[in-house]
């Protein structure tokens, strides 16, 4: 067979193995714009494991400096726990105000939707012509300087 | 010409593929009679004296910067915009929707490296990417290749048929979530479901972190068994050589690649290739390589059946492989370089 002819006989040897399935589940990556509300809560509490703390080195060496770094951390261990409860307890408190600030966005976004269309149907009921969409209008906000641009001269930032 | 080269890499490791070829490149200017340092921001302790601190690079006008640029690099930006000789050679950056859900501070390098990739590439006097499809993405003009120095693989092992009922497929490559190793995994079971019942999958790489190579291995025991799916990691450069000389198919569903220097491996061994037509995939692998884009598995599991069956294709394709690393060769490498720093130089005359 040549390589140009192996796809469209790869195609129909799978149609007529359809019926032959493997079991579902397990990994199936995903891709996603931004970590999801749960995603951030699960890693907004930091849990160091003790097993990741390693040397790089291989063979005997790297075995003594391996124990030794986790003796240190066992000894250090109340110390530790103390500092990550404290960011933890940042971490918690971020996470949950992200996700009540995106719900209270959604919210608003939801309540603008029904406003709009309630003026509509007012405006349509005492035949008043609405004006332009303010999105379409020239803006009268002041411009903010974009942090990326360069300096009005020219000179790089 | 005799030219004075400074590299600046982000990361400098003793396993880091940029880091490899920025040394190779280091032993061509030296062959070339030019001098320059090798400079990082991140420096392994494990690498010596062999690269210094990137904030101690002061170049002279006159000399050249020369930058492989393939994650988000503090100062980088800055050094660029104030020197008028650079050429950056981007490696391509993945899109951080890949890790979002799986490691989200590669995420948030990727998407930093992306969102400096335009002022970088912007502030480069030549800007250059290592495929085609990275240059276009990036929004350069200039192409030069991975250096790939066959003599650093070893020889090919004997060529053997694959077993009646089996076969190895072998990917090589890190464990992230857009090398796709759940979907070769599956395309792997439809194969020994559907066509070759023996057939085993082996794969080789650094997991992005422990918890995403947990999850890849716990799919590869579940769907294959322990007995024909086995993943390593850390295996050293001969270890590799072996796992190639073993294997009868690579297999790369990766969805997001720059280049996909395993391709070319492949080809050195004599290993046929099957997989999606993902960035510079098809653009390495040209005629040489099955690729699809289809959703169902099912294709690819035939794709490796055929390849594993039929002697003709299998040593057509080989030919075919031959030929691509032909065009990849290392002298074509160097000459594209050398190209590129003598347009750097043309472009930016210095003064008296």
């Amino acid at each position: 067979m040549r390589p140009e002819d192996a796809l469209a006989h790869a195609r129909l040897r799978s149609a007529e193995h359809a019926a032959t399935t493997i079991p579902t589940g397990g990994l199936e990556v995903e891709r996603s714009d931004q970590p999801s509300d749960d995603q951030l809560v699960q890693w907004a509490v930091i849990e160091p494991d003790l097993r990741e703390v390693r040397s790089t080195r291989r063979g005997p060496v790297g075995s003594a400096v391996t124990a030794l770094k986790q003796g240190q951390l066992r000894l250090m261990g109340q110390y530790h726990a103390q500092v990550t409860s404290v960011q933890n307890r940042l971490n918690v408190h971020l996470a949950l105000r992200s996700t009540l600030l995106r719900e209270e966005v959604q919210a608003m976004k939801q309540e603008i939707v029904w406003l709009r269309g309630r003026v509509a149907e007012l405006e349509d009921r005492a035949g008043i012509v609405p004006p332009p969409d303010p999105v379409d209008r020239p803006s009268t906000a002041p411009v903010l300087p974009d942090a990326d641009a360069d300096r009005p001269d020219g000179s790089p930032r | 010409m005799s030219l004075v080269v400074h590299q600046v890499i982000g990361g400098a490791g003793p396993y880091d593929a940029i880091t490899n070829q920025a040394l190779r490149f280091r032993r061509l200017f030296d062959q070339w009679g030019w001098g320059g340092v090798d400079a990082a921001v991140h420096i392994d302790p494990r690498m010596g004296q062999k690269f210094v601190p990137m904030r101690t690079l002061v170049p002279h006008p006159d000399e050249v910067v020369f930058t492989q640029y393939s994650a988000y690099t503090p100062g980088l930006r800055d050094l660029l915009e104030g020197h008028g000789r650079s050429l950056v050679l981007c490696q391509n950056i993945t899109p951080p929707e890949w890790f979002w859900q799986y490691d989200p501070l590669t995420a948030l390098q990727c998407y930093l490296g992306r969102r400096d990739a335009e002022r970088v590439m912007a502030a480069a006097t030549v800007p250059a990417g290592a495929s085609r499809y990275t240059a276009e993405e990036f929004g350069a003009d200039t192409v030069i290749p991975i250096l790939f120095e066959p003599e650093r693989y070893g020889k090919p092992g004997p060529r053997r048929e694959p077993p009646a009922g089996g076969g190895e497929v072998l990917f090589v490559g890190r464990l992230c979530p857009h090398k796709r190793h759940d979907s070769l995994i599956r395309a792997v079971a439809l194969l020994r479901a559907r066509h070759r019942p023996d057939a085993t999958l082996r794969i080789v790489g650094e997991p992005v972190n422990d918890h995403y190579g947990a999850m890849v291995q716990e799919l590869g025991d579940r769907l294959l068994g322990k007995d024909a799916f086995v993943w390593e990691r850390g295996i050293t450069q001969d270890e590799l050589a072996d796992r190639y000389r073993g294997a009868d198919v690579l297999c790369c569903m990766s969805e997001h690649e720059g280049f996909c220097v395993p391709i070319l491996e492949a080809f050195h061994y004599g290993l046929p290739v099957v997989g999606r037509p993902s960035g510079g995939v098809s653009e390495v692998g040209g005629d040489a390589t099955l690729l699809t884009d289809d959703e169902d598995l099912g294709v690819v599991a035939a794709l490796l059946d055929t390849v594993l069956s039929d002697g003709a294709l299998r040593a057509e394709l080989l030919e075919r492989g031959r030929r691509r690393l032909v065009a990849y060769d290392e002298t074509s490498t160097a000459q594209a370089l050398r190209t590129a720093l003598d347009r750097v130089v043309a472009a930016a005359p210095v003064a008296g």
